[in-house]
């Protein structure tokens, strides 16, 4: 009985110590996984520049230093890209009001393949925005689609902060238009 | 031939209960899978917005073809009959959405070019581009082969039947 008690007792700070080494482990699991999320989160990417064409005017994208940017590739035969401008055109009046500038660039060769000219998908799906300030149609010129384009996806865009540094690379606006008017909000781009 | 098997398969209780849930559930896949060319293949509540007539009439026409299809199948299947010829006319209408607008076919085709030098990034988008403007007829390829499908299935069970009661005298 004596032994047994003595047992116990001495057994007592052993499993003591097994639960705070059970908790701090626990602590520092939970701690290390929010800190890595935290500094993948934090990580940044800086927007590189790269020139585009709007009509026979050539511009870089480090003109737009200071302004929020959507930089967006489509091609025009892409149903994604199509429902991606009505929806953002429905949105104008949010996206303008947040001064965010929208450079939309048909993919370098229309991504290979040819669809309808940009006058007509614009016509057709984004006349409402067609002649807006904060919107340029244009084309992606080479070095600029070898830069955000290499592997030619027909619908990609970036969303460019004021510093020029990519927030979110992304598609299909129209499924993630939330994400877009987020940032153009400058809320969460995580909501 | 069809309707005969139709009346074979649905005259029993436990096959009509299997054609209405596969059928709901066929309908529910696709619901959620068809405006995946919209959505970048994203599958989820936000499929639902991109919903259009065409496809809510696609989205019906295959989960009625398929539900069908797969009860005469296991029918056969219970009864030793028939083959299937299903799985093309599924595949291909699953499928379709996905190969335009969202990376698989870039991806595919980059990791493909990586062993045929031929086959540039550009085949890909010409594949794509191919897919988003003739999904239509692509749907229609998919509907055509799944009634195929049931022409088949239905062929391999009445002559089964057929079979059953010149040898049996009676019918299962």
């Amino acid at each position: 009985m004596i032994k047994a008690d003595f047992i116990r007792d001495a057994a007592l700070p052993d499993s003591r110590l097994r639960k705070y080494l059970i908790n701090l482990s626990v602590i520092i699991f939970v701690g290390a996984i929010f800190i890595i999320g935290k500094i993948s989160a934090a990580q940044t990417i800086s927007a590189p520049d790269a020139p585009f064409k709007v009509g026979a005017k050539t511009y870089n994208l480090s003109q737009f230093r200071g302004r929020k940017i959507m930089l967006w590739l489509f091609s025009t035969w892409c149903p994604s890209c199509q429902v991606g401008l009505n929806a953002l055109s429905d949105k104008q009046q949010q996206l303008k009001k947040s001064r965010l500038i929208i450079i939309a660039l048909e993919n370098y060769k229309n991504g290979g393949y040819q669809g309808p000219t940009i006058r007509e998908f614009v016509g057709k799906y984004g006349k409402s925005v067609a002649k807006s300030p904060n919107w340029f149609f244009g084309n992606a010129s080479a070095e600029l689609a070898r830069i955000y384009n290499p592997k030619r996806y027909p619908d990609i865009y970036f969303l460019i902060d004021e510093k020029g540094i990519i927030r979110n690379i992304n598609d299909a606006p129209a499924a993630t238009i939330d994400k877009i008017i987020n940032f153009a909000a400058g809320k969460n781009l995580s909501k | 031939m069809i309707y005969q098997a139709f009346v074979i398969v649905f005259s029993k209780k436990r096959y009509r209960i299997l054609g209405i849930i596969s059928m709901l559930i066929f309908l529910a896949l696709y619901l959620f899978s068809l405006p995946a060319t919209y959505t970048g293949g994203r599958i989820g509540l936000v499929s639902l917005r991109f919903l259009n007539p065409v496809l809510i009439i696609f989205s019906i026409l295959f989960a009625v073809l398929l539900s069908i299809n797969v009860s005469f199948t296991i029918f056969s299947y219970h009864n030793k009959g028939g083959k299937t010829a299903t799985a093309g006319g599924f595949l291909a209408s699953v499928i379709t959405p996905f190969l335009c607008c969202t990376p698989i076919l870039p991806v595919v085709f980059s990791f493909l070019g990586g062993f045929i030098p031929l086959l540039s990034a550009s085949t890909g988008n010409a594949v794509q581009a191919f897919i988003a403007l003739h999904e239509f007829w692509l749907f229609i390829a998919a509907a055509v082969l799944l009634i195929f499908a049931l022409y088949q299935n239905s062929k391999a069970l009445t002559a089964h039947q057929s079979c059953a009661i010149t040898k049996g005298g009676q019918n299962d």
